[in-house]
């Protein structure tokens, strides 16, 4: 499969963008809505004009026409054609390009196996579940064998369940075929789960290219913290093992506990809105659990955002609107916040 | 005749300022009798109703004790069998075939108490084009009539008839449309021949049509227009409609013995209201075509203003829509006729 | 309603039988005076059984009906045609749109005076305006129903490898159908009724000229037989065109 590179890409959206994609490795171009993720993804298509280059295995292929690129993609909306069952839709791009019926009838039998599809053929996209459009978008894309996939929030329509199962089926899909995959994405979960690397976009530039771990704790620039929620970076000074693959980390005044097997433990991350907060004191075990004070807090839409001042240092933290106010919350007020264990990250 | 040529001079407000005037004159020279009867009367746009304009014009109505609530002429047979179905009229000046259909197929019940006129139907063709009834059966002739259960329509039934034509040959040909439309058609050189009551087939000679045939040639004793009444104004008011028969007697014996003095009256009269009631474009035509005494003249020559009307020939007409399909079945003249009324 | 149709089967008949009971019975007693008499309902098929029988109305019928299937079927096919030009391509929509829009407006009957002039009175003059009435609803429909289809299929099709013309034939011309069709239903019914005018003014043939000698005569029985064959005939074509529809899009809508 072949490695994408992207060499000074500009247009009315993307400004100056430079990319390398490893030849079978699933990037993550991830960023929040209006970055210019999808106008990307179809200037690598050829569908919309640019300045700049796009090559495949260092060969430009910006006079190729966009059939001839050898691209599959799944649209946002999956853009399944209504008006032909599962079967046709699957097989559209190798009758577009003359195969011959019994290489169709082979392909469609590798796509009803990998995609686990075959009882559906016969629907219509209007009598699919939100689960099943995407796994006959997905073997519609991948149908034609193309070179490199292209994915523009492809389970951002599912509920959270569906979702889940159907990125690791994805990932697992796409790692058999060994195809060069950039995925797109506004969900750091997500692309932290699916991708190899992650490109952040912000306003049509690429901020940075790192993997997940990278980004997380070592954010390049106000931008890309701001897309990840400035999430609470705790520097380790020292930390023991407590068997059962759990370590006790001195974090500046905080000993954190958590769940960690490899050797170095430098930092130690939360995001704010994996924090818990309450005025009273929480049931369970007293494992990461802490009090401050709110300083300060800040409504937007249905999340509000509270600064917790404690002895060490302040904790930023993110609650819904409707538990904010069932708790009584407000400046000043003394709180107790856990850092539960499942959501901390190390690196 | 020579001394007025009114309608040429006056202009169109004048005409109808004329005519109120007219009106309101008839009116303050009425007797005053406290037992004068309202009646609605349709009176048809043609010199037909020759009669019914002098009488008017001569305030005679008035003086027999009848004010007219309406006066009016309507364009096509539905809306003049609505008309007397409803009661805004009681009294009108139609052809018989009409008439006819109104009586049979509308169902209103009404009464011919007299004639007004016999014959005034004409075939008038472009000579250049057709100099033999035959030529109409030539191919590319174009022919107009009026629509069907028009008494012209009867006369060129007739005329297919008298002179052996292909019916279904004709028939396909004709265009169906007023007799102002006809003209106007005339005068474009989109027809090659019409069949048209009078005064318009005498109009469209002045355009080098010639009269062909005419409904004495096809139809010996037919009647033409005649005057006919409600059953109810009948049983109603029996000296009114006496008075009707009394009036339409001295205008029809006026006309015949003041041939000019009719022409006059009536080319006034036929052009104010040809403006009022014809779809505007047919009345714009109508009112620019030469409807001088001198045209309406010869055209009045072409038809015998009489009161009196053989119930054979009704009896022969009645048959005769029945045998083209206008009515449904055919009926006794008698169930029509009253003419007790007349001398 | 299910206990009213457990009752008496074909219970949605019993409105039509009442209301058809409820004319023979104010014809025939004369009910509303003052006004030139109703026939009948049995009247009316009685005339109906004679204009069959004798022929005029199956001649005229079929006058008619030759003129606004050829009428119909010709607007329809250059509305369509232009429409996908329009549609498919903005340079062609930016240099016709104008002059259509100026034209649309216009109501069929509208162009009767000056089509008279041109074409005089002939065969040609009422296909010409079921001509115009079909043309330009179905070109509207047609460009509405190409430009309504989503991009990003155009896209899928692209990326897929279909060819222009193929994206054409295999995607936005079945997409745009269901608004084709719904500019085809509403001009069937439609070209029905213009029909009848446009016969109404010296065509020798057809059920408008057939309504106009019945209307010369007074013959309301014939008139409201005139109109309950337009009446058939609109719901016959609106429903024929729903059927084909549903033929050819009901498996994915």
């Amino acid at each position: 499969m072949p490695k994408v590179e992207l060499k000074k890409i500009s247009n009315f959206i993307c400004r100056d963008i430079s990319l390398r994609v490893g030849s079978g490795e699933l990037l993550v171009l991830l960023g929040p809505t209006g970055a210019g993720k999808t106008t990307l993804l179809n200037i690598i298509c050829g569908l919309i004009p640019y300045q700049g280059s796009v090559l495949f295995d260092d060969k430009p292929v910006d006079s190729v026409p966009v059939a001839g690129r050898g691209i599959g993609y799944l649209f946002q909306d999956l853009a399944l054609f209504p008006h032909l069952d599962v079967r046709r839709n699957i097989i559209y791009g190798l009758s577009a390009r003359n195969w011959g019926r019994k290489e169709i009838q082979a392909r469609l039998d590798e796509m009803r196996g990998l995609l686990n599809i075959g009882h559906l053929l016969e629907r219509y996209p209007k009598d699919l579940s939100g689960g099943e459009r995407q796994r006959v978008a997905l073997a519609r894309s991948l149908a034609p064998a193309p070179r490199v996939l292209l994915l523009d929030e492809p389970f951002n329509s599912l509920d959270v369940k569906t979702r889940k199962h159907l990125r690791l089926e994805f990932k697992r899909i796409v790692r058999s075929l060994g195809l060069t995959t950039i995925f797109v994405t506004h969900d750091f979960k997500e692309a932290e789960e699916v991708g190899d690397r992650l490109a952040v976009m912000e306003s049509g530039r690429l901020e940075q290219v790192a993997t997940s771990r990278e980004i997380f704790f070592s954010p390049n620039g106000y931008k890309v913290a701001d897309f990840l929620g400035s999430p609470n970076i705790f520097d380790c000074e020292s930390y023991e093992a407590l068997g059962n693959g759990l370590v006790r980390a001195h974090c500046g005044g905080f000993p954190i506990i958590m769940v960690w097997e490899k050797e170095n433990l430098d930092k130690i991350a939360i995001s704010p809105e994996d924090i818990y907060v309450s005025r009273h004191e929480p049931p369970g075990p007293p494992i990461n659990r802490f009090k401050g004070t709110i300083v300060e807090e800040t409504s937007h839409n249905s999340v509000v955002t509270i600064t917790i001042k404690t002895e060490a240092r302040d904790i930023l933290a993110k609650m819904r609107k409707e538990d904010f106010v069932a708790e009584n919350l407000r400046a000043g007020a003394h709180v107790f916040f856990i850092l539960p264990l499942r959501n901390l990250k190390g690196a | 005749m020579e001394g007025l040529r009114l309608t040429g001079m006056i202009e169109r407000r004048n005409r109808q300022l004329l005519l109120v005037l007219l009106c309101v004159s008839s009116l303050l020279g009425l007797p005053l009798k406290c037992n004068s009867k309202e009646i609605g009367m349709a009176v048809e746009l043609m010199d037909h109703a020759a009669c019914a304009y002098v009488a008017r014009n001569k305030g005679w109505f008035a003086e027999a004790g009848l004010t007219l609530s309406a006066y009016e002429s309507y364009v096509t047979g539905m809306a003049l069998a609505a008309a007397l179905a409803r009661g805004d009229i009681q009294v009108a000046y139609l052809c018989l075939v009409p008439a006819i259909n109104v009586y049979a197929n509308a169902k209103v019940p009404l009464k011919i108490i007299a004639g007004t006129h016999k014959y005034g139907y004409g075939l008038v063709v472009d000579s250049e084009r057709i100099k033999a009834i035959k030529d109409l059966q030539k191919p590319g002739i174009r022919i107009g009539s009026v629509r069907e259960g028009g008494a012209v329509d009867v006369f060129l039934h007739r005329v297919i008839h008298e002179y052996a034509l292909d019916k279904g040959l004709l028939l396909n040909r004709v265009q169906r449309m007023n007799p102002p439309k006809q003209v106007l058609a005339i005068k474009m050189g989109k027809l090659d021949a019409a069949f048209l009551p009078e005064q318009w087939a005498t109009m469209v000679e002045d355009f080098g049509f010639t009269m062909l045939v005419t409904a004495k040639d096809v139809w010996p004793g037919m009647q033409g227009s005649v005057l006919v009444v409600k059953d109810e104004l009948m049983s109603d008011e029996p000296r009114v409609v006496r008075s009707l028969v009394r009036v339409t007697q001295k205008a029809t014996d006026w006309v015949n013995e003041h041939p000019n003095g009719a022409a006059t009256i009536m080319s006034r009269c036929l052009s104010i209201t040809g403006n009022n009631i014809l779809p505007l474009r047919a009345g714009e035509v109508a009112s620019k075509l030469e409807l001088t005494p001198h045209v309406l003249l010869r055209s009045m020559a072409r038809l015998e203003y009489t009161t009196s009307i053989d119930p054979g020939i009704v009896q022969e007409t009645i048959d005769y829509a029945h045998l083209l399909g206008y009515i449904k079945r055919a009926f006794r003249a008698e169930e029509i006729l009253d003419l007790r009324f007349l001398r | 309603m299910n206990w009213l149709k457990r009752i008496i089967p074909g219970w949605e008949l019993l409105p039509i039988a009442a209301f058809l009971g409820l004319w023979e019975a104010l014809a025939r007693l004369n009910l509303v005076p003052g006004q030139i008499s109703m026939p009948p309902f049995s009247m009316v098929i009685e005339e109906f059984y004679h204009l069959i029988a004798g022929g005029m109305l199956v001649d005229n019928f079929l006058s008619s009906l030759v003129r606004v299937l050829i009428g119909f079927l010709t607007g329809s096919f250059a509305g369509i045609a232009m429409g996908i030009a329009m549609g498919w391509n903005d340079a062609t929509n930016k240099a016709l749109h104008p002059i259509f829009s100026l034209l649309y407006p216009i109501p069929a009957l509208g162009w009767l005076p000056i089509l008279m002039l041109w074409l005089g009175v002939g065969e040609l003059l009422p296909i010409t305006i079921i001509f115009i009435c079909s043309f330009f609803p179905v070109l509207y429909n047609t460009i509405t129903g190409i430009k309504g289809v989503p991009k990003d299929l155009v896209r899928a099709a692209e990326i897929l490898g279909a060819s222009k013309a193929e994206i054409l034939t295999t995607v936005i011309l079945p997409l745009a159908l269901p608004n084709i069709f719904t500019g085809l239903r509403l001009e069937a019914g439609m070209a029905w009724r213009v029909i009848i005018a446009a016969e109404m003014v010296a065509i020798p043939t057809g059920i408008g000229a057939l309504l106009m000698r019945a209307e010369s005569l007074i013959r309301v029985d014939i008139i409201i037989v005139c109109l309950f064959v337009l009446s058939v005939m609109c719901l016959s074509f609106e429903k024929f065109f729903i059927f084909v529809e549903r033929r050819l899009t009901g498996k994915w809508r």
